[in-house]
């Protein structure tokens, strides 16, 4: 066992791992973060999206140990984010999900877009977004939903 | 928002904010402190006897508590047949069935176990393909198939591979298909596919020391998991409690009894302790249940004026190696095989066929996406044949509200629906004769169409229920017993409820919302069959009148006026004629308190009951009345086909239903644009592949395509007529599963209203498409290439 | 070939994270045989999921800062083994090497390229992926290390088969180099219901030296290498003489494979698709 340190959604947290774990399990398990899904446990369907130093990964591809000093953001953790609630009150308002599961991935992909390219038109949204997987079928409502964000993110300073 | 004009409004679903910040807890989030972890060991054969199980090099991984094998659990399970073992006992069936399951403190210790558990099997003669097995001498999937019990209604034959035959005839089809001028035959084929729940299955079971069982799953029908274990481990429904937190995706995976018996076996083997299942995604697509493999050879005879004479249909459901819904979706698929169409001679053919494939069950649909597969696309071919247009053809043979009846017998009543209205309609929004222009010559376009209709498939029976609660401050709560899975039915009933009280929406709570538990929540039969709103609603509409007539009961002692006289609304009651006198409900909410200390009443608990009005069983030529509303809609699509590489582009979506009442408008054109592409992933991509000894080729989210973002890059409109429906709440109908049934049919459509081309097989993808334009229309593509090749001389020439 | 993870855990193994390519270099002589280099780590973990591989150590390359740049000094480009595909997705990279730019653009998706490297898609070695015929039609080479030597091979018969790449167990890619010349270049991959593509095309046009590579992928074992000197392509002549003889050359010498993706005959047909399409975007000329 292993112990190492990372700051998750602006806490710092020690744990004890084994080398082979991978960083989905840690986050969910051992540290409880359960807004983090995932669905096919592969690198496909983007629900264990996480943003590691500001960066979108899928955390069930990732050990646990290559996580060590740095710093994970979860949906939980954007709440705080003034920006990021707007983001999270135009999916409701727009009604871009239904039954949820891979609503935390899609906000947390969706700031990371909206923040490097506040001016980003549709196709570099897709693109963005292709790395996700919605089976209810609500990317109308996101497209939707993303579009009228998109003004919070153009007057405030890259985070 | 004064409450009275909330219905019709766009109202987001009352948890999205636990959904943006992802604190909803499904099932998947919950474990309990003593849980143990179960990992399945599944078989690597189609068909297989089972010789012996060797399990003692997997006892001795550290952290290993137990190995269960099909004998320690000698029950049978199953919703209609009881087809269904807990783990495989004598043979396995499918590759993929369980055949044992490892129980240990941890999942990596269960995972090392799972590899040293030691199956020897002989493996037998699989049967692969549906019509090899209605053959004589094919391999039998249950040999015993004659000592299964079954629900009332469906007859598996001993003997053989059909799990349930299911018959409907209406005047003599021979005599009309001898009547028609035109006569369409052919073959229609749709392959197995997956639900795809986000969210895959997981159980927690607790089969607890003092004789309950107690437990936590992704499901969308509680109370019918609850019965069905009951029934499967012979125990009293007050000795079971299943939690049902919101799931992640049901689409009817999840409807019936998942795996919860063997989750709850497995606990009491483990020594009493909880035990929590997860499915990897391959073990949800390979190990879990699919939708049926369908196969339809059809028959329609047409007068030369377009009118529908006859329709003969024979429909083989590949139910996989148990038949678990899928005997009901094929006898569904056939009552309803005409579609929204009065058909003059029908005589539908409907079997449930059991292979050594993936089980199959319910779907979103429920053998609907099938029957208008075939239907649909034959109104367009006669449509062509009879030099008609797609829209006439259909006005003409549709039912008609008030007078048509259905080949089952069934009254089509007149509040059903506007299904002429919904064709127009959506004819209208796609601008169906305009043929447009593609944007290059090997590149064409094409506009289609297809009706849809569907009832509830229940039991005649099929009840819902219903409780409302006054708290003291005047907020209300409301119990009924659908959950939530994102369809926003609990969304819906708050709406409804606030509306009642007039209230804002936010004095409401559903109960439901974060899960419905057997012990708290208010019956449903199920949550299926888009019946949730419908059947919960009513029953929801009369609590609130029982709620309000203790409210006025009390009202009336301290008013001193007549019950009659009082009326409640925006959170008062309130005397009609003397409306200066009046008091917040909050005051009734635990009986009312004069000034003086004394009471009078008690808490307000509201009841309501609903049980289907007149519904009865089926008979053996498939007639009867057994739906309690059809909701009629139309989907139409313009495509773009490249005629070089087979893809198809869609342009345009139209989505038209007659919904009765709009009540959440929000929800339901949330419904209309996630059912477009979730029938667009069954239409263009989606197919579970086998290969020659019933392996799955495609287990993974990979190279079984499910719609993405960058999929969706077209318009959609969708339009809901409000034809109300008598009996149901405020008119309404519902709409869950109506979305996604004429997705395949209208893109077969504008496929061959642009082309000529047949389609017959899903999915519609590339390859497939190119090689049904090389096989009916090679010119097609030849004469594209050329123009394509032409295009490169003007861009490069020097 | 069944790609179905049934497990959520990975078989067990001791973790190393050397500092500097010395120390890896080192670790790589002793433990080679039982070990996998992991780079952005997904192919590694992938492969681990499945059980089809189950080293007893995984030697990340996280650490070691040189590995992590990318340098472009106008002769040549060169990609450190532990940089992200998503770091080469910028403008000069389009500018200077668009093939390359191109078949970044369609591997995966963006948040995988946050994590993968160009080099672990290359030791993936399956026949589907992107960094293989983008390379070679680049004429890259690879920047080979062992401890006390260091080599550089063409990227050419680096990967001789499914799972297969030319490498010893004791040695590792450090960079991949890729020569700068003036280039036109495109990527293009059909891909339909499937994350994979049935059918790519890397063109590499350096056209002040009337050269091409061209390079299709994903519809054989390994991908196939055509140049314009296979099919005697005349520079001078008309556009669609050659373009018979490059199809005539692909009738003729290019056999797809019958997979889970699809059939050998689709495939040929949407190769030459391709293949035009790529042609068409290369070879356009600007009209004064």
């Amino acid at each position: 066992m292993k112990e190492i340190k990372l700051k998750v959604d602006g806490v710092i947290m020690k744990v004890n791992i084994d080398d082979n774990e991978i960083l989905l399990d840690v986050l969910r398990n051992k540290l409880g973060i359960r807004s983090v899904k995932a669905a096919c446990w592969r690198g496909e369907c983007g629900l264990c999206t996480v943003l590691l130093n500001g960066i979108p990964v899928k955390s069930c591809m990732m050990l646990a140990i290559e996580a060590d000093g740095q710093e994970i953001i979860t949906a939980q953790g954007l709440y705080s984010d003034e920006r990021a609630r707007k983001l999270m009150d135009s999916f409701v308002k727009h009604g871009a999900m239904q039954c949820g599961f891979c609503t935390p991935a899609f906000i947390l992909t969706s700031h990371y877009i909206l923040n490097k390219y506040p001016d980003a038109d549709d196709e570099k949204i897709n693109e963005g977004l292709k790395s996700l997987i919605c089976r209810c079928g609500t990317y109308f409502q996101i497209k939707e939903a993303i579009k009228e964000a998109k003004k919070y993110y153009d007057h405030f300073s890259k985070s | 928002m004064t409450s009275n004009s909330i219905l019709g409004e766009k109202i987001p679903q009352v948890d999205s904010w636990l959904k943006v910040t992802g604190t909803l807890r499904y099932n998947f989030d919950i474990s309990l402190p003593d849980m143990l972890f179960a990992k399945l060991v599944t078989s690597k054969y189609a068909h297989a006897k089972i010789k012996s199980i060797d399990f003692e090099d997997a006892l001795k991984v550290p952290g290993v508590v137990a190995v269960a094998t099909g004998k320690d659990f000698p029950y049978r399970l199953g919703i209609y047949v009881s087809d269904r073992d807990v783990l495989a006992i004598d043979k396995v069936r499918w590759v993929g069935h369980p055949v044992a399951a490892v129980i240990a403190t941890d999942i990596g210790a269960a995972e090392e176990a799972v590899e040293k558990v030691v199956v020897d099997y002989e493996p037998l003669e699989p049967v692969l393909d549906i019509e090899k097995a209605l053959e004589n001498d094919s391999p039998l999937v249950h040999e015993h198939l004659g000592e299964y019990s079954s629900f009332p209604g469906f007859k598996p034959i001993p003997g053989t591979n059909i799990a349930n035959e299911f018959k409907l005839i209406k005047g003599n089809v021979d005599e009309g298909l001898q009547q028609s001028s035109l006569i369409i035959e052919d073959t229609f084929k749709m392959p197995q596919i997956s639900h795809a729940t986000m969210e895959v299955q997981n159980t927690i079971g607790y089969w607890r020391p003092d004789g309950t069982v107690e437990v936590w799953s992704s499901v969308q029908s509680p109370y019918a998991t609850r019965f069905l274990l009951s029934k499967s481990l012979g125990m009293p429904l007050n000795k079971i409690v299943v939690h049902a937190p919101p799931i992640g995706g049901g689409f009817g995976l999840k409807a019936g009894l998942g795996w919860e018996a063997l989750v709850a076996l497995l606990s009491r083997k483990a020594g009493n302790k909880p035990v929590k299942l997860t499915l990897s995604r391959a073990e949800q697509m390979i190990a879990a249940p699919s939708r049926d493999l369908f196969l339809a050879k059809v028959k329609a005879g047409f007068s030369k004026e377009g009118k529908f004479l006859a329709y003969k249909a024979e429909f083989f459901m590949d139910a996989g190696a148990y038949a678990d819904y899928t005997v009901n979706v094929s006898r569904t698929s056939g009552y309803s095989a005409e579609g929204a169409y009065e058909i003059e001679n029908v005589n539908v053919r409907s079997l449930a066929v059991y292979t050594n494939k993936i089980p199959t069950t319910a779907m979103r649909g429920f053998g609907h996406p099938e029957n208008h597969w075939p239907l649909e696309q034959i109104l367009d071919r006669a449509a062509h044949e009879l030099k008609m247009d797609p829209v006439s053809i259909r006005r003409i043979n549709l039912l008609k509200p008030g007078k048509s009846f259905r080949a089952t017998g069934e009254r089509v009543r007149e509040d059903e629906g506007d299904p002429e209205g919904v064709l127009k309609t959506a004819a209208e929004l796609i601008q169906i004769e305009k043929v447009e222009e593609s944007s290059a010559p090997w590149l064409v376009r094409g506009k289609g169409l297809s009706m849809l209709v569907k009832a509830p498939s229940q039991p005649s029976n099929a009840a819902a229920s219903a409780i409302v609660k006054l708290n003291e401050d005047g907020t209300i709560d409301v119990i009924t017993g659908t959950g939530s899975m994102g369809q926003g039915t609990p969304t819906g009933l708050a709406m409804i409820a606030a509306k009642e009280f007039g209230v804002p929406l936010e004095n409401v709570k559903v109960v439901q919302t974060e899960g419905v538990d057997t012990d708290r929540n208010a019956y449903t039969w199920q949550t299926v069959g888009s019946r949730g709103l419908f059947s919960d609603g009513i029953a929801l509409l009369r609590a609130v009148d029982d709620a309000k007539d203790q409210i006025r009961t009390m009202a009336s002692v301290v008013f001193k006026v007549p019950k009659d006289d009082l009326e409640i609304s925006d959170g008062y009651v309130f005397s009609k004629s003397h409306p200066w006198v009046k008091k917040e409900l909050k005051e009734f909410a635990n009986g009312y308190t004069f000034d003086d200390g004394t009471c009078i009443g008690g808490p307000v608990i509201g009841r309501g009951s609903y049980a289907p009005v007149l519904n009865t069983f089926l008979d053996e030529n498939g007639h009867g009345s057994n739906t309690v509303f059809h909701t009629f809609g139309a989907t139409a699509v313009e495509a773009e086909i490249n005629l070089i590489t087979g893809e198809i582009k869609i342009i345009k979506a139209v989505q038209v239903f007659d919904i009765g009442k709009i009540i959440n408008l929000m929800g339901l054109i949330a419904q209309a644009d996630g059912g477009f592409i979730m029938g667009l992933g069954s239409a263009l991509f989606e197919e579970i592949k086998f290969d020659d000894s019933g392996w799955v080729l495609n287990p993974n989210l990979t190279h079984y395509y499910i719609p993405r973002i960058t999929d969706i890059n077209f318009e959609i409109k969708e339009k809901f007529l409000e034809t109300p429906q008598k009996d149901g709440p405020f008119g309404a109908r519902g709409i869950g599963e109506h979305v996604m049934i004429g997705v395949a049919p209208a893109i077969a459509n504008a496929v061959y209203n642009a082309t000529g081309v047949k389609i017959n097989e899903l999915p519609m993808n590339a390859e497939n498409i190119w090689r049904q334009i090389m096989s009916q229309k090679p010119e097609l593509f030849y004469k594209a290439f050329q123009n394509f090749e032409g295009s490169l001389k003007e861009v490069t020439a020097k | 070939m069944s790609f179905g993870s049934a497990y959520f855990t990975l078989p067990k193994f001791k973790y190393i994270k050397p500092r500097s390519v010395d120390e890896l270099l080192n670790y790589l002589s002793e433990y080679g045989s039982n070990a996998k280099i992991m780079s952005g780590g997904v192919g590694v973990i992938a492969f681990m999921k499945e059980r089809l591989i189950s080293p007893d150590y995984i030697i990340s390359l996280s650490d070691i800062p040189e590995l992590k740049k990318v340098k472009n000094d106008g002769e040549t480009f060169e990609i450190g083994a532990n940089v992200h595909l998503s770091e080469l997705e910028y403008e000069l990279v389009r500018k200077t090497v668009p093939t390359l730019f191109k078949a970044v653009k369609n591997i995966a998706d963006p948040t995988i390229r946050n994590m993968g490297t160009l080099v672990g898609d290359l030791a993936e070695a399956i026949p589907w992926a992107d960094a293989y015929p983008a390379l070679l039609s680049l004429d890259a080479s690879l920047e080979v290390m062992k401890k006390g030597s260091s080599k550089k091979v063409p990227v050419n018969g680096f990967v001789e088969g499914l799972g297969q790449i030319n490498l010893k167990e004791d040695e590792f890619i450090s960079k991949i180099i890729i020569p700068v010349r003036k280039m036109r270049g495109t990527y293009l991959k059909f891909a339909n219901s499937s994350e994979y593509g049935l059918a790519t095309v890397a063109l590499t046009y350096l056209y002040e030296e009337e050269r091409f590579n061209l390079v299709l992928g994903s519809i054989t074992e390994k991908p196939i290498v055509i140049n314009n000197a296979d099919v005697n392509w005349d520079f001078k002549s008309d556009l669609s003489k050659n373009i018979e003889k490059l199809n005539a050359y692909i009738d003729s010498n290019v056999n797809p494979v019958d997979d889970l993706l699809s059939s050998s005959k689709f495939r040929k047909n949407i190769i030459k698709y391709l293949t035009l399409r790529a042609i068409k975007e290369v070879f356009s000329y600007e009209r004064n």
